[in-house]
């Protein structure tokens, strides 16, 4: 066999070579396994309650998600965070069950249930120790159809909310991550930030009305995954929630249309004393059905996204003025979002900022991704792909993403000759169509006696926010 | 019907909860109790003659194999003066070595490899998940930094180096509120001196300190074959992969077996109390008691009685603290278990104008009611034990989490397969085991750290540290 060939041979050359401290050389790798994506069965309940199931028999564990069309880009600018308190407060009773008793109960039967809400959909999920997962059902059953919305849950719930929101004004991260999304989308869905007053400002009639128009059979998507198969399982979700049924039809919701950024702002949040700047910088790009949606994703992985990637190369292994910078592109409703963000070394952070902005020149410019860099990452990518198909759970989120955004059902299909296509020059095309220097909106987050002046030495207009992301009066 | 005992019970300690549904009482929960089997890691474990260990764990659900070397050394390794060296070496291992110049990552990440490191106080582990056809090279570079990484270790990769860790000291624990609060609590729960009373991360101080030459002695001594593990799990041949472990691990010299740093079993023996005024938005208290370490007796029953006490809406904590005297915004309690010994920590948030005292006397009642009167019982036991169980088996979903498993009880026990001894402990732990642990370390001398926000620094004699 060859392979058993080689290494003998290496063997005998490693002995010598230790002793003469020549070169071990890289090894070759062993004949590739096959591969097959694990597959989703599409099953519909009687109530029209469209079902996915993943069987994997590995554990005897279960896991299940009810996903729904509609998170927190529907909530009022003056309510923001009205989604993710109606999607938290359902498991504080539901049905004739309180929250002490869901929870009791959850917890007595070896299982797990939350709840969460998203930009673009929101999720109730449960699972656990596969014997228990009728009883469990029942349980997530209430919670998705007959959420109770009690008040004394929502006064300790709220309490919460309002003093979460003024202490995060104390974390530079998360100013930092608020400010962009705000400045970025200038005033539509996604900038909507929560604070003290939109808590407030929320009732409990506003989360009945959410949960009533936005969690109904017909908006749903029911997956479920595990050490299951769908003889047995269908007949168990039937029996919790085939009967679910609601009237008059779901909301179509629209994807935003925030405006592209005109000029090139600076934005900047003081935090004196902060021991590093939280830089943040990004804009608008497309969608995933665009066609240089796989090019810019190789583009960018060389540009930014990888650890390997110039951006972190530079900024981390080259210079140290940071644990990590990293750039990435997000996909929710409407555009795209690229981004890039990193912190670093208050007395680097002028440094920092210019090394960026270079970076971007200079792939855009006299230094395009080459032909090793492309070969490098969609090698990367490719090898990577059925590692990422390896739990039930990453399987489940890629359908519901699919079914969320409506993407073509093919999608996980499309994946590996997307990547493959991508050739020096549609990679270097996209990132020069998506990347626009003019388009960039730039945060920084520091302490202004110690970086504001390599601000304006950076060139661009700056605009003072507050912490919550709002000008400054006077700038 | 123990629900129903338990909700008495509970009546009579906080009063009675306001009902939030005024309907019929819901239908009997309907319980499947297990079988008692036991997971099991089927592994085959053999030494090299130069000492190193290996555990060899096939799984062909995926067709990608986990490597993950743990290295016997920690940061409760380090002397005085040399805080943070070992996760700074920890990221020299990612710098090259000589038969694979350049960045770790590189020929790692080409192939699709996850790949990192991470350093405890009690050991520091590398790893790459890597397509199946890679175990050669992912073997290859693990071995050629275990056996040639101080041939290319330079000045400049240190330097570099130090500046990213002391960016990562920054990033994780100084920009953050509360950052550095355990670093706090740790030293005052351990004597100065003791292995676990400085952090991994170490001091800006202890790490612009370090030289070359000492980055070579630790290597020197630690960095031996003898004092690591190897776990291969994943989608490979077996017969594969012991050749290639041989070719590549098998050269490297043995050296002299380290000697860990040990404590005495250690226990606080006086209450103490530090408040800090700092740049934070809310109220926070950290109360720690001396418990025993990973695997000794009243651990895993440590670990049942945090769950009885924080896990959920229903748990002790909560119910008074949050939901009945709404002195505490969130509450959690945890056994923070390590090898020389743990803390019992227990973490709150107050909530609105309330103070950490307040939130301190409340924990205080409560925990003497659980001591006292009001036992944890049979059902919350039964309860806290079936999520013990389905974490277990929660972390043998993917390859990684069962290579790391294996090796963490090879190195915290001596054995691969303890899992289903450590399941035991669980199982085995009834009401009355439970009791006993919380009495004899929860009702013992423990440390408390308040960090309040600058403002509340007023009127107050001699508090600010």
């Amino acid at each position: 066999m060859m392979r058993a060939a080689s290494i003998l041979a290496l063997v005998a050359l490693t002995s010598t070579a230790m002793a003469q401290d020549s070169t071990i050389p890289f090894p070759e790798p062993l004949p590739t396994p096959d591969f097959e994506l694990p597959e989703a069965t599409s099953h519909t309940l009687s109530n029209g309650l469209e079902v996915r199931i993943v069987e994997n028999h590995e554990v005897p564990l279960w896991g299940a998600r009810l996903v729904i069309r509609g998170g927190t880009g529907l909530d009022p600018m003056d309510k923001a965070g009205l989604a993710s308190v109606a999607v938290d407060m359902m498991d504080d009773g539901a049905g004739d069950l309180s929250s002490s008793d869901i929870s009791r109960r959850v917890k007595r039967l070896g299982s797990s249930l939350s709840t969460s809400a998203g930009l673009d959909s929101s999720t109730v999920s449960a699972g656990g120790i596969l014997r228990n997962m009728d009883e469990t059902l029942g349980i997530m059953a209430k919670v998705v159809t007959q959420p109770t919305f009690p008040e004394d849950e929502w006064s300790i719930l709220q309490s919460r909310r309002v003093a979460n929101a003024n202490a995060k004004l104390e974390d530079p991260d998360t100013v930092g991550r608020e400010a962009f999304y705000k400045q970025l989308y200038a005033g539509t869905y996604q900038g909507s930030v929560t604070t003290a007053e939109t808590y407030g400002a929320i009732s409990l009639d506003d989360m009945k009305a959410f949960h009533a128009a936005q969690f109904r059979p017909d908006n749903a998507l029911l997956l479920v995954g595990g050490d299951i198969d769908p003889a047995t399982a269908l007949p168990i979700l039937e029996k919790h929630f085939g009967s679910w049924t609601v009237d008059g039809e779901a909301t179509v919701i629209a994807a935003p249309e925030p405006a592209m950024v005109e000029e090139s702002v600076m934005y900047f949040i003081d935090k004196p004393g902060a021991a590093q700047s939280v830089i943040r910088l990004g804009g608008f790009i497309g969608t995933r059905m665009d066609d240089d949606y796989y090019d810019l994703h190789i583009g960018n992985a060389a540009f930014g996204g990888a650890f390997t990637a110039r951006v972190n190369m530079n900024l981390r292994e080259d210079k140290g003025y940071t644990y990590g910078a990293r750039c990435r592109a997000w996909y929710p409703e409407g555009p795209g979002v690229w981004f890039c963000s990193t912190s670093v070394r208050t007395d680097a952070t002028g440094a920092s900022l210019d090394e960026i902005k270079m970076e971007i020149t200079d792939v855009l410019g006299d230094r395009p991704i080459d032909t090793d860099e492309v070969a490098y990452n969609v090698s990367s990518e490719v090898n990577g792909f059925p590692g990422q198909y390896e739990t039930v759970s990453t399987v489940l989120s890629e359908h519901a993403d699919i079914w969320i955004h409506g993407l073509p059902s093919d999608w996980q299909g499309r994946y590996l000759p997307g990547v493959q296509a991508v050739t020096v020059d549609s990679a270097n095309a996209a990132l020069a169509a998506r990347l626009v220097p003019e388009h960039i909106v730039w945060t920084v987050v520091g302490d202004r006696e110690a970086v504001y002046s390599d601000l304006e030495a950076f060139g661009l207009p700056i605009i003072e926010l507050d912490r919550q992301g709002n000008p400054i009066q006077g700038n | 019907m123990s629900r129903t005992l338990c909700l008495m019970a509970l009546t009579a300690l906080i009063g009675c909860p306001k009902p939030t549904v005024p309907t019929e009482p819901a239908a009997p929960l309907e319980v499947v109790e297990p079988e008692m089997t036991l997971p099991e890691i089927p592994f085959e474990q053999y030494t090299l003659d130069n000492g190193l260990t290996v555990i060899l764990a096939p799984d062909h659900s995926t067709p990608i194999v986990y490597t993950n070397v743990w290295y016997h050394v920690g940061s409760r390794d380090e002397e005085p003066g040399l805080t943070g060296f070992a996760h700074l070496f920890e990221h020299l291992m990612f710098q090259g070595s000589a038969n694979a110049p350049g960045e770790y990552f590189t020929p790692l990440q080409e192939v699709g490899a996850t790949i990192n490191g991470t350093t405890s106080f009690d050991r520091t582990n590398y790893y790459e998940e890597v397509p199946a056809q890679h175990l050669p090279l992912a073997l290859f570079m693990e071995s050629d930094r275990m056996g040639h990484l101080l041939e290319v270790l330079d000045q400049d990769k240190l330097d570099n180096q130090r500046e990213v860790v002391r960016n990562e000291r920054r990033q994780r624990y100084e920009n953050p509120p509360y950052g550095e609060a355990y670093k706090k609590l740790y030293e005052m729960a351990f004597p100065e001196g003791h292995p676990y009373a400085h952090m991994p991360i170490g001091s800006h101080a202890d790490l612009e300190a370090a030289n070359l030459d000492t980055v070579k002695d630790f290597f020197r001594k630690w960095y031996v074959p003898n004092n690591a593990s190897l776990v291969i799990a994943g989608d490979f041949d077996t017969e594969t992969a012991k050749a290639l472990v041989d070719q590549y691990f098998g050269p490297i010299p043995r050296g002299e077996a380290p000697v860990r740093r040990t404590a005495e079993p250690f226990t606080i023996a006086e209450n103490m109390e530090v408040r800090q005024y700092d740049d934070v938005p809310e109220r926070k208290v950290w109360l720690a008691y001396s418990t025993p370490g990973f695997y000794q007796d009243g651990d895993a029953e440590l670990d049942l009685l945090s769950s009885v006490l924080s896990g959920g809406k229903d748990s002790r904590l909560y119910t008074a603290l949050v939901k009945e005297q709404q002195v505490a915004k969130d509450i959690a309690a945890y056994q923070s278990s390590l090898g020389l010994g743990s803390l019992f920590v227990i973490q709150g948030t107050a909530a609105g104008d309330h103070t950490t005292d307040e939130l301190v006397a409340a924990v205080d009642a409560v925990l003497a009611d659980v001591m006292g009167e009001n036992p944890p019982t049979v059902d919350e036991l039964d309860g806290a034990r079936a999520n013990f169980e389905a974490g277990f088996y929660s972390g043998l979903q993917t390859i990684s989490g069962k290579g790391d498993t294996i090796n963490r009880y090879f190195m915290y026990s001596g054995d691969p397969g303890y899992m289903g001894a450590d399941l035991t402990r669980y199982f085995e732990a009834d009401a009355a085991d439970v009791l006993a642990s919380g009495q004899q370390f929860l009702m013992a001398p423990r440390v408390a750290l308040h960090i309040m926000p600058t403002a509340d620094n007023v009127d107050e004699e001699g508090g600010a540290q």
